[in-house]
């Protein structure tokens, strides 16, 4: 089945499609999951409630950029609207000088995707969110401001926290 | 420099696959509404329906048989004096039989065995009487249809009726608005054995008139209906649920019952109520899904306390009797069930359930549904509700 029969039958709800879909994309968007989830459970429920939303909406799916990024977008809204409903931790904490210091990429580069995942996990949710979108989704400042309702220097404070909190995850992993 | 973080980060992370739980499609297909219905369909939900339905009437009519009724004993003193002589026991015109066993000493009888049905008695006059008659009851019960609303708090789209969902769930129900069980008595009444039955709250002061009356005219010889009826336990509930180890859950809560009786003989009426708060605790299955349909069995005890109870007696003179009824007697109950779930939408599901309760009453004294019928076939139909 090509991928356009797929997408066909997805809009028409037929089951075989959206399996051949769900098996296609669950991994990587399990991921996603985890990376905003935080846990394996709350995961469970993103990637759950993002395929129903994938299937609810691939009607609007025009086909303008590719069907994955259609897909993650969904899901990291999917995820955020969660967030936010969860009110696990608000976005808009008090604005503090955060540092900006520049993280040598190559300790990075030398970590696996696993170890970097787990790294992110354990960040706060605020912190953990903005980063994601930020620097794996690739939004920019003004645009998370947006999405979270929170303002662009929020956004800003709470992606160099991050980075930061990253950083001394990083070096506590190569001092152990 | 900083640029290469980002970089690195998003190459290693955007790529990256992670396994999702082996049951994430079935609950994610099962959580979806289905929407194309094919003809085959169709076909399955009527004839699943009809099915259900055939079960359930199949059942009931297992209630139609004649039951050997296992009568509480229970010697009662009648006001003999009520009876007023032999001249109103009974018309010799109207029963002839009865004619050749009149005997001198019967002239004034003597009650001397009642075997009580509350409230209706049996009355077995003293030589007249063979014991060993049996008097079948007919029982014409309807099955009982329960109409749930299940309300439920959790987090994600999964309806607790699927049981098999992560974490604490805690959902309210309330059951029994549908249809009554009803039981109808037919008891035959064979003079020519003797056997009258009777009811003394009618029956006792104005003697045997109303027996010559009613009993031995000859178009009631043969039976004189007596109505039971047992309503369909009116429930509350209060859930919990918790996911165990793969396809298992459990569930556990508080359980409110109304047990609700009535018993109609000619112009006397009793109505009793009892009241029980249970504990339920069942263990979960889910078997597979077939389609959007999720199916499910589930198997458990409940333990029941009667926390009080009220029965209300109302005679022919219009007289109102009230006497309270406690148990402190544990009533436990066996019970399976089989369901099927069908998610309408992501927050909403129908469910369809049937199943079996078995009672294993320890003697309480109590007359109501559980000692009428030891074993109730349940079917349940309901909405649950997430929120």
């Amino acid at each position: 089945m090509t991928e356009a029969d797929m997408i066909i039958g997805c809009k028409r709800g037929d089951r075989k499609s959206q399996k051949i879909l769900y098996e296609k994309y669950a991994r990587r968007m399990m991921t996603l999951c985890l990376r905003y989830g935080g846990d394996r459970e709350r995961a469970d429920d993103f990637l759950q409630e993002g395929f129903i939303r994938v299937f609810a909406k691939i009607g609007e799916y025009t086909e303008e950029g590719t069907l994955e990024g259609w897909i993650r977008r969904v899901f990291v809204n999917c995820a955020l609207m969660q967030i936010r409903r969860d009110r696990l931790q608000p976005l808009h904490e008090s604005l503090e000088e955060a540092s900006n210091e520049i993280i040598d990429a190559l300790p990075v580069a030398q970590m696996t995707a696993d170890e970097l995942l787990e790294m992110v996990r354990r960040l706060p949710v605020g912190y953990r969110t903005v980063f994601n979108l930020y620097a794996i989704e690739g939004y920019a400042h003004n645009e998370i401001a947006d999405l979270l309702s929170i303002t662009e220097e929020t956004s800003r404070s709470q992606y160099a926290r991050a980075r930061q909190a990253l950083q001394k995850s990083i070096r506590r992993f190569y001092e152990m | 420099m900083m640029e290469n973080f980002e970089e690195q980060m998003q190459k290693k992370l955007r790529e990256m696959e992670y396994e999702p739980a082996t049951d994430a499609w079935e609950r994610i297909s099962g959580a979806m509404p289905s929407r194309h219905h094919s003809h085959a369909f169709v076909w399955w939900t009527v004839g699943g329906i009809a099915a259900g339905l055939t079960l359930l009437f199949a059942v009931g009519g297992e209630m139609l048989a004649p039951v050997s009724d296992s009568i509480t004993v229970q010697h009662v003193s009648l006001p003999i004096e009520s009876l007023k002589g032999e001249e109103r026991i009974a018309p010799m015109s109207a029963a002839p039989m009865l004619k050749e066993t009149l005997t001198e000493e019967l002239k004034r009888p003597q009650l001397v065995n009642i075997q009580q049905r509350q409230p209706l008695h049996r009355v077995v006059m003293d030589g007249l009487v063979p014991l060993t008659v049996e008097t079948p009851t007919l029982y014409a019960a309807v099955p009982v249809v329960d109409i749930c609303l299940t309300f439920s708090r959790h987090q994600s789209s999964e309806s607790p009726r699927f049981a098999f969902l992560k974490g604490w769930h805690v959902g309210m129900g309330a059951a029994s608005v549908g249809v009554t069980s009803t039981d109808v008595g037919m008891q035959n009444i064979e003079y020519n054995n003797s056997v009258i039955y009777m009811d003394p709250m009618d029956y006792g002061e104005m003697g045997f008139q109303r027996i010559e009356d009613e009993l031995f005219h000859p178009s009631s010889l043969k039976t004189a209906p007596v109505d039971a009826k047992h309503s369909s336990p009116c429930l509350f509930s209060v859930s919990f649920y918790r996911s165990l180890i793969g396809k298992f859950s459990f569930s556990t809560g508080v359980v409110y019952s109304q047990l609700v009786s009535r018993w109609n003989l000619n112009s006397s009426k009793s109505v009793q109520r009892i009241h029980l708060l249970g504990i339920p605790l069942s263990v979960n299955y889910q078997i597979g899904s077939v389609g959007a349909f999720r199916v499910y069995a589930s198997a458990g005890t409940e333990m029941d306390v009667n926390v009080s109870g009220q029965v209300k007696i109302t005679d022919y003179k219009g007289s109102v009797q009230k006497q309270r009824l406690r148990s402190k007697n544990l009533l436990w109950t066996l019970r399976g069930r089989f369901g099927v779930a069908y998610p309408l939408c992501r927050w909403a599901a129908v469910y369809g359930e049937c199943g079996v309760d078995r009672y294993l009453n320890a003697p309480s004294g109590l007359n109501t549904f559980r000692s009428e019928k030891k074993t109730r076939y349940v079917g349940q139909v309901g909405v649950s509700i997430g929120f």
